[in-house]
């Protein structure tokens, strides 16, 4: 008894080292919520600047832990150690991703209307907490910290949503987040209790060496990974855990809708893969599904995967079609955009025990594009929003006059999206379609290129709009620092298409 | 890799004009309108890249007896794909005698145009836009010049083909100077297809030698063929198509270059400014082409080209021909131009027929040499027009005459030029043309074939020609009585800014042959330019110790003398060069003669009298030159209708059969896309269709907040959570 509490104690300690960026950001959360408690007439820009300082310090916390691969709280197995989170190239990659973005979004926030002379205290420690629930998603190798993750960050976003009370759209889209948040949740943790039955583990390793001798059959584990898939889906808003997404997006303040539609999905995505990547680690029956596609890989994931990044890039890009409401229209394109994201896992999928493949480059790179094009657009969409209230695609008549820069920076970022040369979206997509053929999904890449055609319509819509439509509006002052962020956000997708070699060369290095 | 500093004065040189674009264009961008000074921003940025340039010739080229060594440097620009798979593209840069010589050419050529435009454009609306073009302009060429790979190369061709476009179409107010743009633009776009898939098709065989490798880079590509003139490399098994290859990348060069049957783009852009047609489509663009295949000639050359026999290669003679045919075609319709410009422009296709001729009867010194020649003599020839126009308000030559007097300057520098261009002894063009002529007549000797004459026939015919129609230009122009009393009274010399760049220019058509006057006449310090500008120093010193090259010494084509150790074919080359010299030299020389001789009797001595029209045969080819041999008529009127008539045929089945298609699939995809919309947003229908009790009760009290949706999602995504359970253990089987 004395012996196991030492050692719990131990493992505890030891273990502390391992997460100092995630306690900076839980003792961030808890400054800023003091602050704004306890600080009386607390300037939203002095809490803006805490958290600046706060994410700062927990991104040096981060670049020290780059190269670390270690298990954290881990306790030793005769074939190795067993821990909650793992520390490695693919969790730094996506922690990285997921801080970049939540820091890009204090500035957008500052500029945001509806939050102008409130107490923004308490936005900042969800957006930071919201972070740590994304930072364990990223690292967890066990699915009860999968799960605990994505609740707690799901938690935070709930929260976020609905910030601005007077705002009846967000409070209405944080309500439906809760209510589709706790049914995916439930779906979830249904599948992981189904897991958990038949394998007796909740640690990725584990529950891999256990479906290799299992007794279970195929068509139960099919089951209980569709309902955990579920569960990712949601994060990643793809279809079939999309419903959330427009109503969301729609209602939520801008500058968080930015930080859902980049981090949560990368989240969303970081969580998927690691658990992807423990599943068909061991191979198993083949299994031929459909378009002909013969898979060496326990549960047929590629199947689901390549259904699921099909169905999110139609499903998005029709929907979009149909939209007049821009940030509805991005949400739309999220979903589309989550679709050309699951092709490439579906790649990882299949080709996870093939010598060529199990290449994860493409999908860090397109990442990696799509942080700038999405904070991009989305960042102009604020800036133009708070100060002309445009909504609407119509709202937007006549920006490349009114606020050339603004203008000139959105488009190129719609051109990014669509996947129009020299931008980075191009070559990201040239990447997942080239990877996708190379590995016997040709039909994902065709009907991709598809609905790359279709997505046309939408992305122009708006450029249409900016620049060919004619509107009475004056001159709209962008100030300069939104115009810094909006350079700094743009530019990089022309170095990223036209000296992506670096670039992709950098990418390489976040397998596992 | 540490750089050289050659490599990074060239790069400066190149980069220099692209700062005065950028500081331009951005200026504009932020404040809505070019800088004022545009003119002088470019004007320096040319004239620091114009001295570091001739730093470069006197340091390093001039230097040695064979000039520098070659320094090349690579970046990669980026792979798609990984390992062998990966399509690579690198910016290759390769300084060498003729990229630096080259950099003279265009930096000198583009700095007089700089200053004379500063003179000549300065009352035209958007003066300084005219300079930002120039300056692009002037960045792409330098760019081409200092890219090895074909693919950069190919970029920088379409960038100077661009800021050609523009230039042609300065005067865009005026339809026919948008037209002539236009038709210029989509002619080179023939030739671009062509060049591309001849792009493709190195690429594609070199990928299998070399995979995962920047293999368009020239030394690769003239690696390969090293290889195939040993039995190696990846041409084995593909070798007739080498000559296909370099025949459609020729047809990029035939484009760009003007030559026929795809010359009709360069008389019409003359409708651009004066100093343009001077500096783009005389003496810098329009030899691009020439470059290129002269950078691709172990292309061209083929299997034959190590050992040095390669004088049979299919497509040198094409190239001959095609050179050939054009240097005599376009300068019988120069005999005839009432429009001086036209006139001008027809004698540069010509000339630049000559270059292409060289090139395909194996010279690619002789062809570089009368490129360079050719630049200084008719940039001044075109300044010299500009200078007159300017003078006058006209272009037609009906108008002018007598100027002689008015414009002495002018006049004296004009014809100094046409005494080049016309192959005068003592001037530049005398040593480039005999280098040429020499050349096309050893090539006949050395067939020996009736057919094998050809090249040098037509060249022969063309000296004559040439010297005739440059005359007839000079005499209408500057002598006899003024055509327009009016304008004549008018007519004044140009300011200095525009006789200047005459001045330097006119010196230069001297020089440029004095500095190069051992290349035709050994006077004991060697050939300047041969020695420096030849195969061998362009590709062996490059190539360094590649295996692939090295009994190529012994056998180079363009040393003045053979090796005792060369093989027979190139010692019976250098036999006939050698017997034909004189020859040739006396031919030329009565030709020169002959020519302005008659340009003198018909147009200033008997100027009044029409005596072409009294001789009935005279006259009809006179009207069929006049009409431009009905080249253009044949386009418009009949390969223009046939295009759209496949146009229109292609157009019908479209409506027919690919809309019904495409409409098809569009409106299954608007009902989906309708249904897609209505599970979003129509779904009001607040009765709750039973989806288990809690649901119910959720949304009952949920209902006045969100419109009772929020069950329906829940319903959706069960529904779909479940399909896809049902369809994925089904599918297992």
């Amino acid at each position: 008894m004395q012996n196991s509490i030492e050692t719990a104690r131990r493992i505890v300690a030891e273990g502390m080292s391992g997460i100092i960026p995630e306690i900076l950001l839980c003792a961030l959360v808890c400054v800023l919520l003091l602050a704004d408690l306890f600080i009386r007439g607390i300037k939203p820009r002095t809490t803006a600047w805490i958290a600046v300082l706060g994410f700062v310090a927990c991104g040096a916390a981060l670049i020290a832990r780059n190269g670390v691969h270690a298990e954290v709280f881990g306790w030793q197995q005769a074939d190795g150690m067993r821990g909650m989170l793992l520390n490695d190239q693919f969790a730094w990659f996506f922690q990285v991703f997921v801080l970049a973005t939540a820091l890009v979004c204090i500035p957008m926030a500052m500029d945001h209307a509806a939050f102008r002379a409130r107490r923004m205290g308490e936005f900042y420690a969800l957006l930071a907490a919201a972070t740590l629930g994304m930072f364990l998603m990223a690292s967890a190798t066990n699915l009860l910290m999968a799960y605990l993750g994505i609740e707690f960050a799901s938690m935070a976003s709930y929260l976020a949503t609905a910030y601005d009370k007077r705002d009846r759209a967000g409070s209405e889209g944080g309500l439906k987040y809760v209510i589709y948040g706790s049914v995916a949740s439930g779906i979830m943790i249904y599948g992981l209790s189904l897991i958990y039955g038949m394998t007796g583990s909740l640690h990725y390793t584990d529950i891999a060496q256990a479906l290799h001798v299992s007794a279970a059959t195929e068509g139960q584990l099919l089951i209980a990974a569709i309902l955990i898939f579920g569960g990712f889906a949601y994060k990643m808003a793809a279809v079939p855990m999309h419903f959330w997404c427009p109503d969301v997006y729609e209602g939520a303040p801008t500058p968080f809708t930015a930080y859902l539609s980049v981090a949560s999905k990368a989240a969303g995505f970081a969580v998927f893969v690691r658990f992807l990547a423990a599943f068909t680690a061991h191979g198993g029956p083949t299994f031929t599904g459909f378009g002909g596609m013969e898979f060496e890989a326990s549960f047929g994931w590629p199947v689901i995967v390549a259904a699921a990044a099909a169905l999110s890039m139609t499903v998005g890009n029709l929907g979009a079609l149909w939209q007049t409401n821009v940030k509805r229209m991005l949400a739309y394109s999220s979903i589309a955009q989550a679709g050309y994201l699951l092709m490439a896992v579906a790649v990882y999928a299949a080709g996870h025990d093939k010598p060529n493949g199990g290449d994860l480059a493409p999908l860090v790179f397109y990442f990696i594009a799509y942080f700038f094009m999405n904070l991009g657009a989305f960042h102009v969409i604020s800036v133009v929003g708070s100060r002309t209230g445009a909504v609407t695609v119509s709202d937007f008549a006549g920006l490349g006059r009114r606020a050339p820069w603004m203008a000139f920076g959105l488009g190129v970022c719609m051109l990014s999206l669509l996947g129009m040369p020299p931008t980075g979206g191009f070559v990201g997509k040239m990447q997942l379609l080239q990877t996708a053929v190379e590995n016997n999904l040709v039909w994902l890449a065709v009907l991709a290129g598809i609905n790359t055609a279709i997505s046309a319509f939408y992305y122009f819509k708006l450029l249409k709009s900016m620049y060919l439509e004619k509107s009475a509006g004056g001159v709209i002052q962008s100030g300069s620092a939104n115009l810094a962020v909006l350079a700094l956000l743009v530019a990089p997708l022309f170095v990223l298409g036209l000296a992506f070699s670096p670039i992709a060369e950098f990418s390489r290095g976040f397998g596992f | 890799m540490q750089m050289p500093d050659t490599i990074l004065i060239a790069l400066l040189i190149v980069a220099l004009p692209l700062a005065a674009w950028t500081i331009g264009f951005l200026h504009a961008a932020v404040r809505r309108r070019l800088p004022a000074c545009q003119d002088w921003i470019s004007t320096v940025a040319v004239g620091v890249s114009l001295a570091l340039s001739l730093y470069l010739m006197f340091s390093q080229v001039l230097a040695g007896p064979a000039g520098m060594q070659a320094v090349t440097h690579s970046w990669r620009w980026f792979a798609i794909g990984s390992g062998d798979n990966a399509f690579v593209l690198n910016f290759d840069v390769l300084v060498d005698n003729l990229t630096v010589a080259m950099f003279c050419v265009v930096n000198i050529v583009a700095f007089l145009v700089h200053v004379y435009s500063r003179s000549y454009m300065h009352a035209e609306d958007r003066y300084p836009r005219f300079f930002l073009h120039l300056s692009l302009f002037t960045f792409s060429m330098l760019g081409l010049l200092v890219t090895s790979n074909l693919m950069m190369l190919f970029i920088f061709w379409e960038l100077v083909g661009v800021c050609s476009y523009f230039l042609i179409g300065f005067f865009f107010l005026k339809k026919s100077a948008g037209d002539a743009s236009k038709k210029a633009f989509v002619l080179n776009r023939i030739g671009d297809a062509c060049f591309m898939a001849g792009i493709f098709m190195i690429g594609g065989l070199l990928a299998k030698q070399w995979p995962g490798e920047s293999v368009l880079s020239f030394q690769r590509i003239w690696e390969s063929i090293a290889m195939l003139g040993h039995g190696q490399g990846p041409w084995i098994g593909h070798e007739s198509e080498v000559a296909i290859a370099g025949l459609l990348v020729f047809v990029g060069c035939m484009t760009k270059s003007a030559q026929f049957p795809l010359h009709v783009w360069l008389p019409d852009a003359m409708e651009g400014p004066t100093p343009v047609s001077a500096l783009i489509h005389a003496a810098t663009m329009v030899a691009a082409g020439v470059y290129m295949i002269v950078r691709m000639f172990p292309l061209m050359a083929g299997k034959g080209y190590v050992s040095g026999d390669f004088l049979d290669s299919p497509a040198l003679w094409v190239i001959a021909f095609i050179g050939g045919i054009t240097a005599l075609f376009s300068g019988t319709i120069a005999l005839v131009q009432t429009d001086l410009k036209k006139g001008l422009a027809y004698s540069t296709c010509s000339q630049l027929g000559y270059m292409v001729m060289a090139v395909g009867v194996g010279s690619i010194s002789a062809g570089m040499f009368h490129l360079f020649t050719h630049a200084f003599f008719k940039a001044c020839l075109f300044l010299g027009s500009g200078s007159v126009i300017h003078a006058v308000h006209s272009q037609e030559m009906k108008d002018m005459g007598g100027l002689r007097a008015k414009m002495p300057i002018t006049y004296a520098t004009f014809l100094i030029a046409c005494l080049a261009i016309a192959g005068t002894p003592l001037f530049s063009g005398f040593l480039s043309k005999e280098a040429v002529l020499g050349q096309a007549a050893a090539f006949g000797a050395h067939h020996d074939s009736l057919l094998g004459w050809v090249p040098f026939t037509l060249a022969a015919v063309t000296a004559f020609l040439t010297a005739f129609y440059m005359f007839r230009l000079l005499f209408l122009t500057f002598h006899g009585k003024p055509g327009d009393r009016h304008k004549f009274e008018h007519a004044h010399e140009s300011p200095a800014a525009m006789t200047m760049p005459l001045v330097v220019l006119a010196v230069l058509a001297l020089i440029a042959g004095g500095i190069a006057l051992p290349f035709g006449l050994d006077l004991g310090t060697g050939h300047w330019f041969q020695d420096r500008v030849n195969d061998q120093v362009l590709v062996q010193n490059t190539m360094g110790n590649t295996p692939a090259f090295a009994d190529m010494q012994a056998n180079m084509v363009h040393r003045h003398d053979p090796l005792p150790n060369a093989n027979e074919a190139v010692s019976s080359f250098h036999h006939h060069a050698h017997t034909v010299h004189m020859p040739v030299l006396l031919m030329s020389l009565c030709a020169v003669l002959i020519g302005i001789s008659a340009a003198w009797l018909l147009f200033v001595r008997r100027r009044s009298h029409d005596i072409v029209g009294g001789i009935p045969p005279l006259a009809k080819a006179r009207v069929v030159m006049s009409n431009l041999y009905y080249v253009d008529w044949f386009y418009c009127n009949r390969v223009v209708p046939t295009v759209k008539d496949i146009a229109d045929l292609a157009k019908a089945f479209d409506k027919s059969v690919i809309d019904a298609l495409v409409n098809g699939v569009a409106r299954f995809g608007t009902h989906i896309a309708w249904f897609a919309g209505r599970v979003d947003s129509l779904v009001v229908d607040g009765a709750v269709n039973g989806s288990g009790s809690s649901m119910l009760a959720l949304g009952q009290f949920f209902r006045g907040l969100v419109n009772g949706k929020i069950q329906d999602y829940v319903k959706y995504t069960v529904w779909g959570l479940g399909l896809l359970m049902i369809w994925a253990v089904l599918a297992r089987g």
